[in-house]
């Protein structure tokens, strides 16, 4: 039951705004010290307003980026961080929907075998098979390649198990009726169950978007080239400057940066993300 | 316009168990084929293989003259009807009727024509937007039977498609069915456990029990000549009584104290069963019994009546008999079925002399 009493509605608007206020704080204290001096935050005065540097400090990271840390405009690294997030996303999508497709609705031999066998991989994140991936990749003449990046990473148990789960829960009597109507497998597929798979995809879309954007390790390793940085890469080489003090306004600038298209998303798609969260459409 | 024929069909899964056990039946060019069973009898997997949901294991299906076999449901020419009536929830009524058509890659502007003649006829113009979830129930089922119209098929398939309708609802579109179908004249098969759908739609109706087809017949031989106990129990609401008695050459003992006297009955001595339909047991004369349960139906009475120590029946009368009043229960010889102990129908014409003598009072 939901109450509803103006005491207990005080209490409960005091512990959210706290909450809030306790998320936003570092996030305005980056912004903050993006629009500083770059000497001034290492002198320990630090401020809770905005100063007059904004323009300056966003231009620099934008266009120019940090030439003394080898680090390339933010711009470019955003491009990076933007194809390596959206083509990861779109291809687990793609082929998690497609072998969850086989698994659900094709009878084979060791099909569970092959399901569990997915399943398992749930337990090798890349953190895990990192030399061994990097030596395939490596091998196969991948490394600072925009596939390079993205291939190791592409496959997602979760989602097959996701799909896996919705297609179970679809009426059988669906596909029958498609074969009666003359579609062939793939033309169910694409005629019927992706289009009621809609709101699981946006869903899955936008964690995976943000998956993929906040990829550390695995560009850390297979990127060497400044060409395929991508943001949170460049970030780490801004904090790792040999024998000098990290430049902290163009670090926090390029932060603010870096969060700002996985917000995009999240506000974008957030009513179908609850939607397909939440319930299903049948 | 086809006909559809079933030769020896069997449908046997990985257990063993036949689920369909050769079934044949031969339906004509418009013939309206209703299958009648309890749950579990097999029914559904025999329309399932007709529309290639499963594989035959053995025996063939023949539509119109070809085998089919080995053919996919969407190259049988064939539609059908669910229960559920899997409609695709993303697609507006238009385009849930439209999807078969557009598979077999009809001209647009023919589809569209074809689409709004099925809409006219089920009367879904007005809804050929919407969405089947901003539908009613009776209106999902009419745009199920729009999508199996649309295609023009030479058999339309119905699998239980009333049974999610709520009483009212069923009992019109029941009658909205068999409309339809005589103006299509178009072969069908309908699946169903309601003995009432399956006696008012079927031109001939077949009894499935355990995967065997008991009998097929028209409704009504059916419903006169019932071929064994399990037609004969099933076909009519209330159900046939049926009486285990034993016969011993002359008289059939049901209880201690009351026998039949079967004249002319060529049978060996050993179990029987006899069968007499509610309607046809009369409240005056004959074997004392007592009334126990009155229910009342508005047209007629059902009276459930305890014969002296013996078995209970069901007697289908014009008008209540007092409760608790003695009661004398007839049992017309003509009227009477007679099956053996296997259960298969005893043919048996009660002599005119013997009726005449009305030898149904019991024999103490």
């Amino acid at each position: 039951m939901v109450e509803n009493r103006p005491f207990l509605g005080l209490i409960r608007h005091t512990v959210l705004i706290a909450g809030v206020l306790l998320l936003a704080l570092p996030v305005w204290l980056a912004f903050v010290a993006s629009t500083q001096e770059g000497g001034r935050l290492l002198s320990g005065d630090v401020t809770l307003w905005p100063s007059g540097h904004f323009l300056q400090t966003y231009g620099a990271v934008l266009f120019e980026g940090m030439r003394s840390a080898g680090v390339p405009p933010v711009g470019r690294m955003m491009l990076n961080s933007l194809a390596m997030a959206v083509l990861i996303a779109v291809g687990k999508i793609a082929i998690s929907l497609l072998s969850a497709f086989a698994i659900v609705y094709f009878r084979f031999p060791l099909r569970k075998t092959i399901f569990w066998m997915i399943f398992l991989t749930l337990m090798l994140p890349v953190e895990v098979r990192i030399v061994p991936t990097f030596q395939v990749v490596a091998g196969l003449g991948l490394l600072d390649s925009t596939a390079g990046l993205v291939l190791p990473l592409i496959a997602s148990a979760t989602a097959t198990f996701l799909f896996r789960q919705f297609f179970l829960s679809v009426p059988p009597e669906l596909a029958e009726a498609a074969r009666i109507d003359g579609a062939g497998p793939m033309r169910f597929f694409a005629d019927i169950l992706v289009p009621l798979s809609r709101t699981n995809i946006a869903a899955l879309f936008v964690i995976l978007f943000i998956y993929g954007w906040n990829q550390y390790l695995w560009p850390f390793i297979a990127t060497t080239d400044e060409a395929h940085y991508t943001v949170v890469m460049g970030i780490q080489r801004m904090v790792a400057v040999p024998d000098s003090e990290p430049i902290w306004n163009l670090v926090m600038a390029t932060a603010i940066l870096g969060m700002l298209p996985p917000v995009a998303v999240v506000v974008a798609m957030q009513k179908l993300f609850v939607k397909g969260l939440v319930d299903s459409e049948k | 316009m086809a006909t559809l024929s079933l030769q020896a069909l069997t449908k046997r899964y990985d257990n063993g168990v036949p689920a369909v056990n050769a079934v044949s039946l031969d339906a004509a060019d418009g013939e309206f084929i209703v299958i009648v069973g309890p749950s579990g009898c097999g029914k559904s997997t025999l329309l399932r293989l007709v529309a290639g949901l499963e594989t035959v294991s053995g025996g063939r299906v023949v539509i119109d003259g070809a085998v089919v076999n080995d053919r996919e449901p969407g190259n049988r020419d064939i539609a059908m009807v669910f229960q559920n009536y899997a409609l695709y929830p993303h697609m507006t009524v238009a385009g849930n009727m439209a999807y078969g058509l557009r598979n077999r890659r009809v001209p647009k502007p023919e589809i569209a024509a074809k689409v709004r003649r099925a809409a006219e006829i089920l009367e879904l113009t007005e809804l050929l937007e919407r969405r089947p979830a901003q539908l009613s129930g009776g209106q999902r089922q009419r745009v199920a039977m729009g999508r199996a119209i649309v295609r023009e098929p030479k058999v339309f398939l119905f699998d239980e498609p009333l049974s999610n309708l709520d009483a009212k609802l069923r009992v019109s579109m029941r009658v909205e069915i068999k409309r339809l179908q005589r103006r299509l004249r178009t072969t069908a098969v309908y699946v169903t456990h309601d003995q009432v759908e399956a006696m008012t739609l079927a031109d001939r109706l077949v009894v499935m029990n355990r995967g065997v087809a008991e009998q097929i017949g028209p409704p009504l031989a059916l419903y006169e000549r019932p071929a064994t106990v399990f037609v004969a129990g099933f076909i009519g609401s209330p159900a046939m009584n049926l009486l285990p008695a034993e016969w011993d050459g002359r008289f059939a003992r049901v209880s201690p104290h009351l026998a039949l006297a079967l004249p002319g009955l060529g049978a060996p001595p050993g179990p029987l069963t006899l069968g007499i339909r509610p309607e046809h047991l009369g409240l005056e004369g004959g074997a004392a019994a007592a009334v126990e349960l009155v229910e009342p139906l508005g047209a007629d009475t059902l009276v459930h009546v305890r014969l002296a120590d013996g078995p209970l029946l069901v007697a289908r009368a014009a008008a209540a008999p007092a409760p608790d009043a003695p009661l004398a229960l007839e049992m017309p010889l003509a009227r009477l079925h007679l099956f053996d102990a296997a259960g298969n129908r005893i043919p048996w014409e009660a002599p005119s002399a013997a009726l005449e003598a009305r030898p149904c009072r019991p024999v103490a």
